[in-house]
């Protein structure tokens, strides 16, 4: 009976696996471009291995693409439509792009259904309620990203805040096409990977860039780069390896492994943290600036003026002992009185 | 025991029971050290007493560790002995506030009394005890990276709670300097009680 | 009478829209827009002046390049700063490589399709069925060259990677030089893949577009307008920014005239921007994003010289620096951007030649308190302009006008149209429920909506005191 059991799970369990092989049935994508550069679309054409050609009749039906489709108009929004009304559950939505949510989402239009403008808060929305799995690919619709950044002008958020299920962030700026296609592979063969506590892959972000870093003894040794162009650490000059989650240092830039920022010499920008770019600025200081109400200025600032009104307060101080000669009046009474002191004071001498 | 003890340092007055004593220097040389690597850390350069980045950190870590532990060690004590009540200002020190800046700047002579800790101290200490735990909580998030990224968000990101980090510790150094040279040249026999226990 | 609508106009960096009104099979009238928007300006107000060139280059990704580029200048021109000599030509190289990366993805991933037939999968299906003129071997080989251009694309962007860390958003491009010191390796690596791209462009890239132009000869007469063209000048030949290997210029009606960026203004009209007030120097622009404004239809300005709707792109550089003057047509835009791209690749390995192994790339320089700083420099899409004022160390102001938006401006206050709006008036339409023609003349300007819909949106200002060291 058990065996009969193991017998059927097995037999589900391997045409699943075996799915996307062989060029028969591969999963629906739909790769949605919202409030983009387009850069991760790019950043995905540099993919080595599979290759772009190898992606589209290997891995991927590439149903949807708002960058390479031929489709133009209404007959690729129809595509969107078509999809969700016939695979629904089965594709594999990719988001590129931070969701404009001012305006009721008018701040970015994806196309236009019935005569009217398809925002692209709504498409996402739709989209991603039906869809098997969403990915957001790139820091901007995993976190919102740079168009997000302060003030914010078109109130924008990312994928995860205008959807209610789980996305799969595999942010960057771009996106290094190996987190990509690595993330697509392994939904496609093996299903969702070990996340971390922001849902991105644990195989990509699992590990700072500073604890992977080649340059790591330099700063163990605090050999410090003075500027940009120097071939040391970039710690001075900004890096934001420490807090930041990539395996660029290993795994370099782009699909040939050729460099990254610090191998070329410049600091790490932190571009896949959630913080990036308003924490992660200004790139070449160590640390953001603070901004309080109606003020910003520099955490270094902050702290040369507290060091500045300390030594002030000292020695104002100190200074208004002395000539109340209340100092001198203080020290004569500690030696004086018949405490250690003046015991000790007396066998010294 | 005790009074033999006093008899022999010739004291008069226990100020510092022992736990209190051996509290402070364990954590006052921690807050140093922690200050002097964490500047070290943050902008590297001489000046702070390291020469790479490595010992600093190390020294950063050591200190961390012996912090947390006397930290929390001393919650415990002026919990259970209630001593607390000691370094809390209340409504006595605001309504002397003025007294005691009236004497701080000069702008009187006599000292006034206070019970064992004058209003400047007691908000001294308490901020030490309200900063120490943003520092090991900041800290932390730097230490164990990993699993602070999602609370770190709260603070918008691992990198602006690197400045959190700074700005408390900035705040600790002004007090830890002003507290230093205030136990240094208000009076001597309190500054000895601190290592002997009596005045 | 008939409206048709191309939304979104995809195979563009970035989707836009174009709205076209048919009478008679011929194009009678055309609205272009931008149709998103997100305000770079303003987010760049308040930071530090030397973040803006690696925040500039996410506005596209596609030029980001260009984008770092015309932030270096503008940070080198208000710090009085100068690369060293081999600051100047990695900057050359790096820019290039996107120019080299831009032109063959624009031609082959976005342009092509509206010629050739692309296999019989998605996402090449859905299309359109008909107009098509290529078949048997010819559509074969062009389909083939499509997957060879992904692959050489691929290269251009090593060449980035090789400078300047990744790409796209490379980290080689900074005021005051670049930061890959050019050691023999990198060299004889960047020299072997820039030759595979070089024989590409020359062997197969421009071959095509001959093949396209044999095919579809007639469009070398539709998507034509008067010849009013604007370049800022592309590539210093040195250091010192003297010459440009692409000289900047203005053509209006034919006749070359010396480029003054004062005659440059800004029209609202028609787009999603409070304010009618009089057309502004973009240093004067102060507007807001209303989305609900009466009448407008773009998130894209109006910019116009001297009043007019100017054109820029690889057809204007060729045309002011006198390497081809054939005709104003979608055509002579397509050949125009195979030719550049072939003669900039030559530039490329000269400048390889050039570069010396050992020196300085980078001028350490500190950022002034207060001074302003123009960066012009050529885009691949046309003229790019970065404005920038700093105060107290932090950018105050900060503008920027891409190509796209002058390319696919929407109407100005006169009523004048864009300079794709004017290309769009008379071209045929065969088939209105199939209507290629109308995106073979729109992508032929390479439009690029990433950069067109957020400039100058400087907003309300916001009442904030900067303290900086």
């Amino acid at each position: 009976m058990q065996g009969k059991t193991n017998h059927k799970l097995l037999e589900q369990l391997i045409p699943r696996l075996l799915k996307p092989r062989a060029g028969e049935s591969r999963p629906p994508v739909i790769w949605l471009g919202t409030n983009t550069c387009a850069g991760d679309m790019l950043s995905l054409l540099n993919s080595l291995d599979p290759g772009y050609r190898s992606l589209l009749t290997d891995l991927i039906d590439f149903r949807y693409n708002y960058l390479l489709g031929t489709a133009e108009g209404d007959m690729a929004t129809g595509i969107l439509d078509e999809t969700m009304a016939e695979l629904p559950g089965e594709y594999i939505l990719v988001v590129e792009g931070t969701i404009p949510t001012r305006s009721n989402g008018l701040y970015c239009v994806i196309g236009r259904r019935n005569g009217e403008p398809l925002t692209a808060l709504q498409a996402v929305r739709e989209l991603g309620a039906s869809a098997r799995y969403v990915v957001a690919a790139g820091t901007c619709a995993a976190f919102g990203g740079p168009y997000a950044a302060a003030p914010n002008p078109s109130d924008s958020k990312s994928v995860q805040a205008v959807l209610e299920r789980r996305v799969i962030n595999v942010p960057g700026c771009p996106v290094l096409p190996d987190w990509l296609m690595g993330t697509l592979a392994h939904l496609i063969r093996y299903g969702e990977p070990e996340l971390d506590d922001l849902n991105r892959p644990k195989l990509f972000y699992g590990e700072t860039i500073h604890n992977l870093c080649q340059r790591r003894h330099y700063f163990d040794n605090s050999i410090f780069a003075k500027k940009p162009g120097d071939p040391w650490c970039m710690y001075k000059i900004g890096c934001k390896g420490p807090v930041t989650f990539a395996d660029c240092p290993y795994r370099q830039w782009n699909s040939e492994h050729l460099s990254w920022p610090v191998k070329a010499n410049t600091p790490c920008i932190g571009c896949v943290s959630p913080e990036f770019p308003d924490g992660d600025m200004p790139f070449f200081e160590h640390l953001p600036d603070v901004k309080l109400p109606g003020i910003r200025t520099t955490a270094d600032r902050i702290g040369t003026i507290t060091g500045v009104i300390t030594a002030l307060g000292i020695s104002g101080h100190m200074i208004g002992s002395i000539v109340t000669n209340r100092l001198p009046h203080t020290l004569k009474k500690g030696f004086s009185g018949n405490g250690m002191l003046q015991k000790l004071l007396k066998k010294l001498r | 025991m005790k009074s033999l003890l006093s008899l022999l340092i010739k004291g008069k007055k226990l100020r510092h029971p022992w736990p209190t004593r051996l509290l402070h220097w364990s954590y006052a040389p921690a807050v140093l050290a922690g200050i002097l690597s964490g500047f070290y850390i943050t902008r590297p350069s001489r000046v702070h007493g390291f020469t790479n980045m490595d010992s600093a950190r190390k020294t950063h870590f050591i200190a961390q560790y012996v912090l947390i532990s006397s930290y929390l060690a001393r919650v415990y004590y002026a919990y259970s002995a209630k001593n607390y009540r000691e370094i809390i200002p209340d409504l006595k020190d605001i309504v002397r506030m003025p007294e005691f800046l009236k004497y701080q700047l000069f702008l009187t002579s006599k000292k006034p009394k206070f019970p064992k800790y004058n209003p400047g101290q007691k908000i001294v200490y308490t901020s030490f005890a309200l900063l120490i735990p943003v520092q090991i909580v900041t800290g932390l998030g730097l230490y164990v990276t990993k699993r602070f990224q999602k609370p770190a968000t709260l603070a918008g990101g691992l990198n602006p709670l690197r400045k959190l980090h700074y700005l408390a510790s900035v705040s600790i150094s002004a007090l830890a300097a002003g507290h230093i040279y205030f136990a240094l040249t208000d009076s001597l026999k309190k500054l000895k009680s601190i290592f002997t226990g009596y005045k | 009478m008939k409206k048709i609508i191309v939304g979104p106009l995809t195979r563009a960096n970035n989707s836009s829209s174009v709205e076209v009104t048919v009478e008679d099979k011929r194009v009678v009238d055309a609205r272009c827009s931008g149709i998103f928007f997100r305000g770079f300006e303003l987010i760049l107000r308040g930071r530090d002046p030397r973040d803006a060139s690696y925040l500039t280059e996410r506005i596209c990704g596609i030029c980001s390049a260009a984008h770092g580029t015309a932030a270096s200048f503008a940070l080198e021109d208000a710090a009085g700063v100068r690369p060293p000599r081999n600051g100047n030509l990695l900057r050359n190289l790096i820019l290039g490589a996107d120019f080299l990366q831009s032109h063959i993805r624009h031609f082959y991933l976005y342009s092509l399709l509206d010629y050739v037939r692309g296999p019989n999968q998605r996402p090449f299906i859905p299309g359109y069925t008909k107009g098509y003129r290529l078949h048997g071997k010819v559509n074969e080989a062009m389909v083939e060259h499509y997957f060879q251009a992904v692959e050489i694309s691929r290269l251009t962007h090593k060449l980035l990677t090789l400078l300047g860390g990744k790409a796209p958003h490379n980290h080689g491009l900074l005021a005051g030089g670049s930061t890959v010191s050019p050691a023999a390796d990198i060299l004889m690596d960047f020299g072997s893949k820039l030759r595979k791209i070089i024989d590409f462009i020359k062997n197969i890239m421009v071959p095509d577009t001959l093949t396209l132009a044999e095919a579809y000869p007639d469009y070398y007469e539709i998507g034509c307008r008067a010849p009013n063209l604007l370049e800022f000048g592309l590539f210093p030949r040195s250091e010192d920014d003297n010459e440009r290997s692409f000289p900047g210029g203005v053509i209006i009606d034919g006749h070359p005239q010396k480029l003054d960026s004062s005659a440059i203004r800004e029209h609202l009209k028609y787009s999603w921007f409070t304010g009618n007030s009089e057309p502004r120097h973009p240093s004067r622009g102060r507007t807001e994003p209303d989305r609900e404004k009466e009448g407008a239809y773009s998130w894209a300005k109006a910019p116009r010289y001297g009043g007019k709707p100017m054109e820029g792109g690889p057809l204007a550089r060729l045309w002011i620096r006198g390497d081809y003057r054939k005709g104003i047509s979608t055509m002579d835009r397509i050949v125009a951007r195979a030719m550049e791209a072939e003669m900039i690749g030559k530039s490329m390995e000269g400048w390889v030649e050039e570069l010396q192994p050992g020196a300085p790339v980078f001028n350490a320089f500190n950022v002034p308190r207060e001074a302003e700083g123009a960066g012009l420099t050529g885009a691949m899409r046309g003229p790019l302009g970065h404005w920038l004022r700093i105060e107290k160390g932090r950018i105050a102001h900060y503008e920027i006008i891409t190509p796209t938006t002058w390319n696919f401006s929407p109407r100005d206050d006169t009523g004048q149209l864009g300079p794709v709006e004017e290309a769009l008036i008379g071209t045929p339409i065969e088939d209105e429920n199939e209507p290629v023609e109308i995106g073979r003349v729109v992508r032929a300007f390479d439009v690029c909506s990433s950069c067109s819909v957020h400039l100058i949106v400087p907003g309300t200002p916001v009442k904030e005191t900067i303290i900086v060291p």
